[in-house]
């Protein structure tokens, strides 16, 4: 009887067990589907400083980078311009890291937006735009962190961020601020931080 | 294993690299927009990083006339008037007006404009400024 007794008691002993292993895989795969589910999109305001006309610019980042060192090695010319965070050959200083976040824009109008406004947050340090790889106007400084959007038609751009090394080691997350017009109130985020590759 | 990695990233970063074009910001004299109401109490823009001595700029594409002002920071939670001279009274135009200032020479690390109507009343004001200038 006392063996039939430990035998019910082992039985229900592992049945317990696996049922709470099942629900914590269930646990586990309703976190793994938040995670995937994780917006990259926001809705952000826009003037075009040029007619003058608001609208709203759908933002999505499709990839978040941090580059190391390197990056003057192969294209240093531009970067001299900038020698708080470049050295006279042309290498990012020691302290920084250059981080890339490629954007896609899409505009129901055909507008123009200041992507330069727009700001990285690690640890409560804010960052602020450096770098854009479609400017309206390449040749005019003033015009380089603006983006010319044609109607309904996507455009990927890549714009960059000088980091210092130690806010990015110490960093937990990376939030990305959309901003195309400062109107003194706080626009979308954006939690860039499980895109960031090892 | 891990020369492949190494492999692979630098392709990447040269691939990166190559599509990335020239416009990176000379000193920080790129422009951001700006857009809020503004009174007689001072309204104030997000911080820019100031990277030399020279003037700060604004143009203003619509609203009344303002009043403007260059504030240096540290940390980017407060800010001091650093405005040279007296301050700059400036309304629409399709010309940059400089901003004088000791943001720089005060080993502040970024500005921000502090703008206040001209006019007396309240209105909107829109427009464009960079910390710096070329």
């Amino acid at each position: 009887m006392k063996n039939k007794l430990n035998t019910l008691m082992l039985f229900s002993f592992i049945a317990i067990t696996m049922l709470f292993t099942a629900c914590d895989t269930e646990l586990n795969k309703d976190n793994i589907s938040d995670q995937s589910s994780i917006s990259r999109t926001a809705s952000v305001y826009n003037i075009d400083m040029e007619s003058g006309n608001s609208s709203y610019i759908t933002v999505t980042v499709k990839d978040f980078k941090i580059i190391e060192d390197k990056i003057t090695d192969l294209n240093a010319e531009p970067f001299k311009e900038i020698p708080d965070f470049v050295d006279e050959d042309g290498n990012i200083k020691s302290d920084y890291d250059f981080a890339v976040i490629t954007l896609s824009l899409l505009s129901e109008t055909n507008t123009t937006a200041c992507v330069s406004g727009s700001t990285l947050m690690l640890e409560n340090n804010y960052f602020e735009c450096f770098y854009n790889d479609s400017p309206v106007d390449d040749s005019n400084t003033k015009q380089s962190g603006y983006v010319e959007l044609t109607s309904n038609t996507e455009k990927e751009i890549n714009i960059g961020f000088f980091i210092n090394k130690d806010s990015i080691s110490d960093s937990s997350e990376f939030i990305f601020y959309p901003q195309f017009v400062d109107t003194g109130e706080e626009g979308p985020s954006i939690d860039i931080t499980d895109m960031l590759s090892d | 294993m891990q020369i492949k990695k190494t492999l692979i990233g630098l392709i990447g970063t040269v691939i990166l690299i190559g599509a990335m074009g020239v416009s990176v910001f000379a000193n920080n004299s790129s422009d951001t927009a700006y857009s809020f109401k503004v009174s007689n109490s001072k309204k104030y823009t997000s911080f820019r990083s100031k990277l030399d001595d020279t003037s700060a700029t604004i143009k203003v594409s619509s609203g009344s006339k303002v009043i403007v002002y260059v504030h240096g920071s540290t940390l980017q939670i407060t800010s001091s008037d650093c405005t040279y001279g007296t301050p700059k009274t400036v309304g629409i135009s399709s010309t940059y007006t400089y901003l004088p200032n000791t943001v720089y020479e005060d080993d502040y690390s970024y500005a921000r404009l502090a703008i206040k109507s001209a006019t007396g009343s309240s209105f909107t004001s829109s427009g464009v400024w960079s910390p710096d200038s070329v």
